[in-house]
């Protein structure tokens, strides 16, 4: 079994899964991710980023979101990517 | 049995609310397949089997909180104008999030039917939903619906009718959480509702009695700032919200996330759980969303299609349009020597053809056939999915300018009309995001402005001359959108956005979105278009002109290098953009512009008329969004941004 590592949506790969554990933004903004359908505990698989600091989309509860860059690198993930080895 | 009944539309963005709403009463809310496009909420009637029923469409959203003016608007509405019944639209091919939503309306305990959505385009997806095991679990009835086919419809209206007929007020003073059979929260949560409850009810706090206990008390635990600032204002409202505050101090050690996750997370898990026993993906396909979006959303090729898609419909209207103009021009033409033999003075000829004929035909000859092709294009742009996908290729461009990606959706709106696009801007977060996109939306040429330069600059100079003055409009926008950041700075919010997969359009559905659009032009547009010209002949020969001239000639004819007419008709183009075009020709007494102007007057003309100033329609708009101070702003800055630019064009295009 590989070691599963906390890393953010930013370092995710494409066509890769997490893990929510932790969302380090703001009240409000986290509350809207909430209410998005991202809270602790969902999975959600990173469909594709934007180039630079584009925004990502995601699959989550079989529907796709897209999230601003900023906002991405704030939402902490479990998975078995590993730090560093972006895409 | 009542005779006179409220019947709300509510759910998540882009599920199909506008769609029922159009077929149920006939009327023509923006619909088209993006998130957040009603965003003040229409009324409408419907009479059914004898009874009179006002059907409401609310803004689309994902949950009642107050963090958006659309979530405050549909909540006060629900809970102030008490709406007999709740139709949920929810989208069948969405299950899971758009219960998350039903669940806050079941918390409100408001009489409630469910529209299950789209399931034509479930089932394209592979998804299956039982139906009768939803109605069970939610206790309300379920109804599928197709919106854009109008099937079920009947059914959901009578369904709807029938939990009106039936409905029975709720005992707010006798509540327990225990009896609920689907809403099941963590234990420590069901605990402090219960808590919170019984001290409203000790306080006697009225609040229960507009909205339920169930809901109030989760709002509280929450810290709902709108509800906490109503409670407060209660006779008793201060006290009771001290206790609560003193006892949540319990429920805060417990856990170490902010209370409202806890809420919204238990929210999402009886979604789930509702999901789970309804729904089951008989197979997952590879949809043909995904494979459209491997090139449109594409780090490269992404932007290319963008572009080629935008070169393509540029050509295409373009082409379509030169065409259909000419042959109508040659049709029309026949008609002046009518006029012209008829035995009447020459001054009532002029009247009659300059005044009444020649506005309608340039209406019909130049405006018309640009439109027709366009609004296709523009239908077949909104109701694809294709502009959510602009709205993340453009994210990171846009937050150069203070704004996220889905701002551009209502300011490439403003290429229609910029009317819905400066009142589309109400989607945005905060009154910064709207005034810069409003003012962006007002910089954007409108199907009139386009019609200009594509039959002037287009036809006589060739389409390459009128894409440039596009792509310079582009750089206008953005350099102003830039300047009017450093004005009211500020950090964009970050986009967060339902991607909507691609639908087909329905035919029939379009081709009415753009009957309606064209019947709106020659409604609205030729009367004033006729009443003008009539107006503008009149003066003519009260020799008032030399006037007005005289005041505008520094600016008009020294700096712009323009005909002395041209700030006659700038002025009536307030009206309506098209009235510039028509006069400029009516006046001249030609249709041929290569008459009146030359080639480098051409371009000044197009970039000026594009820029110079919002027509009365969209400043009335503007008010109504932004305030008069900013449009007044906004007003000024179109003024000096086409003197300006103009004037700088009349200089340095020496060698055209
Ligand atoms: N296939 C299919 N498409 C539908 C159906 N109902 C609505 N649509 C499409 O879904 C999209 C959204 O419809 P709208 O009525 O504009 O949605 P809305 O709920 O009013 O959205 P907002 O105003 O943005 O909250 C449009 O492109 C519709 O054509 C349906 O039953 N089947
Ligand atoms: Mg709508």
């Amino acid at each position: 079994m590989e070691e599963n590592t906390i890393i953010n949506l930013i370092e995710l790969r494409e066509n890769h899964e997490g893990e929510i554990v932790l969302i380090k933004a703001g009240r409000t903004a986290t509350q809207r991710l909430n209410e998005m359908g991202l809270v602790q505990g969902t999975k959600v698989k990173l469909v594709r980023k934007g180039p630079l600091r584009g925004p990502v989309e995601l699959e989550v509860r079989n529907s796709h979101l897209v999230i601003g860059y900023g906002l991405a690198s704030k939402i902490y993930v479990k998975s078995s990517d590993r730090k560093g080895d972006m895409r | 049995m009542k005779k006179e009944i409220i019947i709300a539309l509510a759910g998540n963005a882009n599920v199909g609310k506008s769609v029922i709403f159009n077929q149920l009463t006939g009327l023509t809310q923006i619909i088209g397949n993006w998130p957040g496009k009603t965003v003040e909420r229409a009324e409408g009637v419907l009479r059914f089997k004898g009874r009179t029923i006002k059907i409401v469409d609310l803004p689309g959203i994902y949950s009642l909180s107050a963090y958006s003016q659309e979530e405050i608007v549909s909540r006060e509405f629900i809970a102030f104008e008490k709406p007999d019944v709740v139709i949920n639209v929810v989208d069948a091919s969405n299950l899971e999030r758009n219960l998350f939503f039903t669940v806050q309306l079941l918390e409100l305990h408001v009489p409630m039917v469910m529209a299950l959505n789209q399931v034509d385009y479930a089932i394209k997806k592979g998804i299956d939903i039982d139906v009768k095991k939803l109605e069970e679990l939610l206790s309300i009835p379920v109804v599928e619906t197709v919106a854009t086919k109008g099937k079920g419809l009947q059914e959901l209206i009578n369904k709807a009718l029938e939990v009106v007929d039936s409905h029975k007020e709720v005992d707010v003073k006798k509540y327990d959480i225990k009896e609920e059979k689907v809403l099941k929260y963590r234990n420590e949560v069901s605990e402090y509702v219960m808590k919170i409850y019984n001290i409203l009810l000790k306080h006697n706090v009225d609040l229960i009695n507009l909205f339920h206990p169930l809901w109030i008390s989760l709002k509280l635990i929450e810290d709902d700032s709108d509800i906490v600032e109503k409670l407060k204002k209660e006779p008793n409202g201060e006290k009771a919200y001290e206790e609560i505050q003193k006892e949540l101090e319990g429920l805060k050690v417990k856990t170490d996330s902010p209370l409202a996750t806890l809420v919204t997370a238990d929210r999402y898990d009886i979604a789930s759980f509702i999901a789970s026993q309804t729904v089951s993906e008989i197979h997952h396909r590879i949809t043909w969303t995904d494979l459209i979006d491997n090139v449109a959303l594409h780090k490269i090729w992404g932007y290319i299609s963008m572009f080629i898609i935008v070169f393509i419909s540029f050509y295409g209207i373009f082409k379509f349009g030169e065409y259909f103009s000419g042959v109508l021009e040659d049709f029309f033409d026949g008609f002046k020597p009518l006029v012209y033999n008829l035995n009447i003075p020459n001054m009532y000829k002029d009247f009659l053809w300059n005044g009444l004929a020649e506005g309608i035909i340039s209406a019909i000859t130049i405006v018309l056939p640009y439109i027709f092709p366009f609004y296709v294009f523009l239908s077949i742009l909104e109701n694809t999915g294709y502009l959510a996908r602009i709205a993340f290729l453009m994210d990171e461009v846009m937050h150069k300018v203070g704004l996220h990606g889905k701002a551009l959706i209502p300011v490439l709106m403003g290429f229609g009309c910029n009317v819905p696009a400066v009142l589309g801007t109400k989607i945005l977060e905060t009154d910064r995001e709207i005034f810069i996109a409003s003012f962006m939306s007002t910089l954007v040429p409108c199907s009139a402005r386009i019609v200009i330069i594509l039959g002037t600059i287009g036809v006589f100079m060739g389409p390459q001359y009128a894409l440039a003055v596009f792509a310079l409009d582009v750089l206008v926008v953005y350099i102003a959108a830039y300047f009017a950041n450093k004005i009211a700075p500020g950090k964009p919010y970050d986009l967060i956005m339902e991607l909507p997969g691609y639908r087909m359009p329905d035919l029939k559905l379009t081709l009415k979105q753009i009957w309606f659009r064209i019947k709106d032009f020659l409604h609205v547009a030729l009367p004033i278009i006729v009443v003008g010209s009539l107006i503008l002949e009149i003066l003519k020969y009260s020799g008032i002109f030399k006037y007005v001239t005289y005041v505008m000639d520094p600016i008009v004819v020294k700096w712009l290098g323009l005909p002395s007419i041209v700030g006659i008709v700038l002025i009536f183009g307030i009206l309506r953009k098209e009235l510039t075009l028509i006069m400029l020709l009516t006046l001249s007494g030609t249709s041929h512009i290569t008459q009146i102007l030359t080639p480098r007057q051409m371009i000044v003309f197009g970039v000026v008329t594009m820029l110079y100033i919002p027509c009365i329609a969209t400043i009335a708009a503007l008010k109504r969004t932004i305030g008069w101070r900013k449009t007044w702003w906004v007003v000024f800055a179109n003024i000096f941004i086409a003197i300006l630019i103009g004037g700088i064009l009349n200089r340095i295009l020496t060698f055209i």
